[in-house]
């Protein structure tokens, strides 16, 4: 069993738990049922022992890279994440540790850094665009169908997202592709709850009319059954 | 179904090179955390493939490669070495198995262990971390692992800040079902104490490990 050093929390270690999926560390207690250590508890480590900072980007870069990824494309996702976590870890001292969970804070910059690449984000709205749609046959199976709905509405989608401010993308993109919830997305973004509410009704109702107003998935998978 | 639902059936896939671009990524912070300057990002075009520049980059790679080979890896030993800049695996006549570490980190951990499952040994590689075993070491140890390491509870050393570190396996001398567990945290600098710590184990096939990015007192080299 590994012991505490001196200036860690009562009672942690860190470690990783046997055992745990790829990239998810957990604390060792000294003792069966240990809490499990908050970003927080890390960052404010990290202020004394930088190498800390370390469990952060275990924890996370996957998240923040698949976004990335999904952003930009492979050129620039590594370029990204690295920056993102640079960036991250310069301004560990000023990380609010209120926040148990880091991951908003980690978006707020991804999304700064992403914004350096606003022409390689459009490339990469063309190419998701250009991509086939797949097509819809009678025998749908088990196949989800909002899968093919969104499959078939995508050229659609790409536009209307294309067709928003930046600031109402990331918002968009930070809930559908990151799956933030409306409180972490206002915190990524510097905004309230209730603005975050507000802004993604208005949004809802303006990619619903860049679709065709009425429901289009419906009336795809109307079409689907026929076949 | 609503218009989020229908943003999130279109994200695109993860990245399929998303273990490489995460370790060069966690290279470039380590060397912030080690206060070091963070090496310079990769070519844009290295995840593009079928272009001109990787063919090129992969025959000077070769090149280099056999430059290694001659230079790290005396004469007299196989003709199947498994070398990159950072690290080579050889087995020698003798039946033993040579790794030598270079640039104090055990870059591509996962090519690493294939190397040396190549060889016969399987081994779990780790770098960024020291693991300890649950229960002690198989007694066969001190066979298997050949080396310049502080014998406590494991095998520990450090890597030297700037000069290359070797030790030696004899896998004929590894029970069947064990592993070697080698693991690397990132260098530490103290007023006694420079270099990239690194441990060994040999451990049976199912003995869990712990491993943790924060250096353990068993791993202290002091005096």
């Amino acid at each position: 069993m590994l012991t505490r050093r001196a200036g860690y929390p009562a009672g942690l270690t860190w470690a990783e738990q046997p055992g745990a999926a790829a990239g998810e560390r957990v604390a060792a207690g000294t003792g069966a049922g240990a809490p499990q250590v908050t970003d927080a508890e890390i960052m404010a480590l990290s202020r004394r022992d930088s190498s800390s900072f370390g469990l952060i980007f275990e924890r996370h870069a996957d998240e923040i890279l698949r976004y990335a990824h999904a952003r930009l494309g492979p050129d620039l996702a590594e370029d990204v994440l690295a920056e993102t976590f640079l960036a991250a870890f310069r301004q560990r001292g000023r990380y609010d540790c209120a926040r148990a969970d880091a991951r908003p804070w980690l978006y707020g910059i991804a999304i700064r850094q992403i914004g350096r690449h606003r022409r390689a984000d459009l490339r990469s709205r063309r190419a998701l665009a250009r991509l086939p749609a797949e097509t819809v046959t009678g025998d749908i199976g088990d196949r989800s169908a909002d899968r093919v709905t969104a499959q078939q509405l995508r050229p659609c989608l790409v536009r209307a997202l294309s067709g928003l401010s930046r600031q109402d993308r990331e918002l968009l993109l930070l809930i559908a592709w990151a799956g933030l919830t409306y409180e972490e997305a206002a915190q990524a973004l510097g905004l309230t709850v209730s603005a975050v509410r507000s802004r993604l009704h208005r949004l809802r109702v303006q990619i619903r009319r860049a679709l065709g107003g009425a429901n289009p998935a419906a009336a795809i998978l109307e079409a689907a059954g026929d076949e | 179904m609503n218009e989020i639902t229908l943003l999130t059936e279109i994200q695109p896939p993860p990245p399929a090179q998303a273990a490489e671009i995460r370790q060069a990524a966690r290279a470039r912070l380590d060397a912030a955390m080690a206060g070091r300057r963070p090496p310079r990002r990769r070519a844009a075009a290295r995840y593009r493939p079928g272009r001109p520049v990787l063919a090129a980059a992969a025959a000077v790679a070769a090149v280099c490669t056999a430059l290694i080979v001659q230079i790290v890896l005396p004469a007299g030993q196989s003709a199947t070495p498994f070398v990159t800049a950072a690290w080579a695996v050889q087995r020698n006549a003798d039946g033993t198995v040579s790794i030598r570490i270079r640039g104090r980190a055990i870059a591509h951990p996962g090519r690493l262990e294939e190397a040396l499952a190549a060889d016969g040994i399987q081994a779990e590689v780790r770098y960024g971390v020291l693991c300890t075993p649950t229960g002690p070491v198989l007694p066969q140890q001190q066979a298997v692992v050949k080396g310049p390491f502080h014998v406590g509870p494991y095998y520990v050393t450090r890597l030297p800040l700037y000069d290359p570190f070797e030790w030696k396996i004899r896998p004929a001398a590894m029970p069947a079902g064990s592993r070697l567990v080698i693991s690397e945290l990132h260098p530490v600098r103290t007023a006694t104490e420079a270099g990239a710590p690194l441990a060994i184990e040999l451990v049976g096939d199912n003995q869990p490990v712990t491993c943790s990015a924060k250096l353990p007192d068993w791993a202290r080299l002091r005096g």
